[in-house]
């Protein structure tokens, strides 16, 4: 019993975490979705039209992550779409790590030219972690 | 109650790409009207410009637009030069290598004013302040330059 509160005390804790983090993080690019263009096309992974579409899927993703996260029913919606975006921002970060970058990783700030760090790297490393204790725990629960 | 959240999450959703999707293809036609065309003239700023106004054209209402007349009149009466650049958006300023200059001041959609020197951010700056700034940048650029800047707006 005890248990089952901190597991639900903990999942609230971090769904809460990462809605927050990404409802920041997408809300920064809403502003400037042409400057995010920009940072997907820094990386040199993916053309300019493929960045011109990429770029508004991943800022919605972003936004509207918060809000399923935050209700119990589709929790599992949001820690499967973190985890596909953190491993997605985790790949194009490997391959461009240490480098140079002309407006940096553009994980929250996009405007400034700057390294792709072991620090970012981290940071998502993280967040993907968070997302794979969401979605064991609530596809343990809706098996039950 | 799951399938009407899930379907107005989805239409929202629906509606964030549209919004975004409409904007970039904007911004990439204004960049291929405005910016692109004319490199050479960026280039002609950057070597002589002191200071850069990056206007965003994606944002007409945007305070930066407002602010210009202001920052203008008070650049003029520093003598400070300096040159105006019209953008899609702060970026491209970036990829065209305006990180080089000496100081910049960076006027963008949703930050009232702020600068960006070198690789810091600047958030959000008055008037007042911008005063500040741009006196200690002038008298480093004399500083560094070895001479008193004379000229205004560039041509």
């Amino acid at each position: 019993m005890g248990s089952s509160i901190w597991h639900t005390l903990l999942q609230w804790a971090v769904s809460l975490i990462l809605g927050a983090v990404f409802l920041a993080s997408g809300s920064k690019k809403w502003t400037n979705p042409y400057g995010f263009v920009k940072v997907i096309q820094s990386y040199r992974l993916v053309g300019e039209w493929a960045a011109m579409a990429l770029s508004p899927l991943l800022i919605a993703a972003e936004m509207f992550v918060a809000p399923v996260l935050l209700l119990h029913a589709t929790r599992w919606i949001g820690a499967l779409t973190v985890l596909l975006l953190q491993v997605l921002f985790i790949g194009a970060q490997i391959v461009r790590l240490g480098e140079r970058l002309p407006f940096g990783c553009g994980c929250f700030f996009l405007h400034a030219p700057g390294r792709v760090t072991f620090q970012s790297l981290g940071i998502n490393v993280l967040l993907l972690v968070m997302a794979l204790y969401l979605l064991n725990t609530t596809s343990l629960e809706l098996a039950l | 109650m799951l399938p009407a959240i899930l379907a107005l999450l989805g239409l929202g959703f629906v509606c964030a790409v549209a919004r975004c999707l409409r904007f970039n293809l904007r911004a990439r036609q204004m960049e291929h009207r405005w910016v692109k065309p004319f490199p050479h003239r960026f280039e002609l700023y950057r070597e002589r410009a002191a200071f850069l106004f990056l206007i965003d054209l994606t944002q007409p209402k945007s305070l930066s637009i407002k602010l210009i007349p202001q920052v203008v009149k008070l650049l003029d009466s520093l003598k400070m030069p300096y040159g105006i650049y019209a953008i899609p958006d702060d970026y491209i300023g970036f990829e065209y290598g305006v990180a080089a200059l000496p100081a910049l001041i960076f006027l963008a959609d949703g930050v009232p004013c702020g600068y960006v020197r070198a690789d810091k951010n600047g958030k959000g700056l008055t008037l007042s302040q911008i005063h500040q700034f741009t006196k200690g940048v002038l008298a480093e650029w004399e500083a560094a330059s070895g001479t008193r800047s004379s000229s205004g707006r560039l041509a």
